[in-house]
């Protein structure tokens, strides 16, 4: 649903991510962050900063 | 009386008529009418319990809250008449006003089974500013009308006491919102009321509730006869609408993210957060809501480093409006109306509806039973833990 906000207005999808792990599963955590924070920055900063800035 | 037929019903004083014999008949304890300060513009919903009372003949096809009202029936059902939970009322209301039942009445705002809906068939909602400056410059005097309905596409007569006069449906007179709309037509009501030609009304039963209460009073003076066919104007503007609704979501899915994001900025940037979309939405509903506590919020963008906060701040107001409606959004377009810098947010929520519409098969405002793919389930759970 968040998503779907998202790129209704204009902003990349991949953004947000939803997932879940137990408290046992202290690698998948990390994997998760991992790839998601790879992700953001293969994207660059969001839109909503650049236009803040500009 | 028959389900699901239409009778002739005659002017729209009949009407008014209708809903003395419920109230005398006890079917219902009130109902909710309206009424006029100067003009019949100036319409704001009112209850009527004494049948004596009811003497306001002023129903027409857009003298239902159709002009820019911020109180719609739903939300006036819900704030001062405690969501009919312990009355039993009879209220009219244009099909967006059925969908916000519906819609509260998932979330136990409302109580449907206390309601009797008598359905409108709506002819689109009137810009009121924009229609008394046509009326000026036409030089024909507000408080002199008496009657007006929309006779064709392009037209609008209005009946003054010396005669008619037409006007033309320029650009503004017809809100942008209603000519998107494609659910002009509820089905989802107990009754239906709706103009066939110059004050000549038709009531159309479509529940059982209905059914029931017709029956169950004397109408004989009233209704004259099965009226055949169905509302042309009303389903020619349907078909306009879906048009148009097609070619606006075409035009946006061909932008690049970029472009809709610049879109999405320009526009919601000049927000001030003075919450009157809120106010005025029939299904935001919360009584403690999170975006009117201002010294909150701003604290927490203090905190949080954001620069520029205050910018920043607005379209996180957006955001968290968007994330909270968009699954109940009813696409009543009353969030454009109100908004003193004139943005047009109903046009996002639109095309968010369409998006999940596409990807769920939900669409708000439908059907009480369909439950948003979002919170439903946690909902019925609740439901379901409450009956217990």
């Amino acid at each position: 649903m968040v998503q779907i906000i998202l790129e209704s207005i204009g902003i990349s999808p991949e953004r947000v991510i939803m997932d879940h792990c137990s408290s046992a599963e202290g690698a998948k955590i990390a994997e998760i962050a991992r790839k998601m924070t790879a992700k953001l920055k293969e994207l660059g900063p969001s839109p909503l900063k650049i236009s803040e800035s500009e | 009386m028959e389900l699901e037929k239409t009778y002739d019903i005659g002017t729209s004083k009949n009407i008014m008529e209708l809903m003395k014999l419920f109230l005398k008949a006890n079917i219902v304890e009130s109902v909710l009418w309206f009424d006029t300060k100067k003009t019949r513009f100036d319409l704001a919903p009112k209850e009527i319990t004494n049948p004596d009372d009811l003497t306001q003949d002023l129903l027409g096809q857009y003298c239902l809250y159709n002009y820019d009202r911020l109180d719609t029936t739903a939300n006036f059902v819900r704030k001062k008449l405690d969501g009919a939970k312990n009355k039993k009322i009879a209220v009219i209301a244009k099909p967006c006003d059925i969908r916000a039942f519906i819609e509260l009445s998932k979330v136990r705002q409302v109580n449907l089974d206390n309601i009797l809906i008598v359905g409108i068939e709506c002819p689109e909602t009137i810009n009121k500013k924009v229609l008394i400056k046509t009326l000026e410059k036409e030089g024909i005097d507000t408080e002199k009308i008496v009657g007006e309905s929309r006779i064709s596409v392009e037209q609008i007569s209005f009946k003054l006491e010396t005669g008619n006069k037409i006007i033309d449906i320029k650009d503004g007179l017809v809100y942008l919102n209603c000519t998107r709309c494609p659910r002009k037509i509820s089905m989802k009501s107990d009754l239906n009321i709706g103009e066939r030609g110059q004050d000549k009304w038709i009531v159309q039963i479509v529940s059982e509730k209905g059914k029931k209460a017709i029956d169950s009073v004397a109408t004989d003076n009233l209704i004259s006869g099965i009226s055949e066919g169905e509302n042309e104007l009303v389903n020619k503007l349907i078909d306009i609408s879906q048009q148009n609704r097609a070619a606006d979501f075409e035009k946006l899915d061909a932008m690049t993210n970029k472009e809709r994001f610049k879109l999405f900025y320009d526009t919601f940037s000049k927000c001030r957060k003075c919450a009157s979309c809120i106010n005025v939405c029939p299904v935001c509903f919360c009584h403690d809501c999170d975006l009117q506590r201002k010294t909150k919020l701003e604290r927490a963008d203090k905190k949080a480093g954001v620069e520029n906060w205050e910018k920043m701040d607005r379209i996180l107001y957006i955001l968290t409006k968007m994330g909270h409606m968009c699954d109940s959004c009813i696409e009543c377009g009353k969030c454009s109306q109100v908004c003193p810098v004139g943005i047009p947010s109903a046009d996002t929520y639109r095309y968010i509806n369409d998006k999940i519409q596409k990807k769920y098969g939900y669409v708000a405002g439908n059907s009480v039973d369909e439950m948003s793919p979002r919170s439903g389930i946690e909902i019925k759970k609740l439901l379901e833990a409450l009956n217990k």
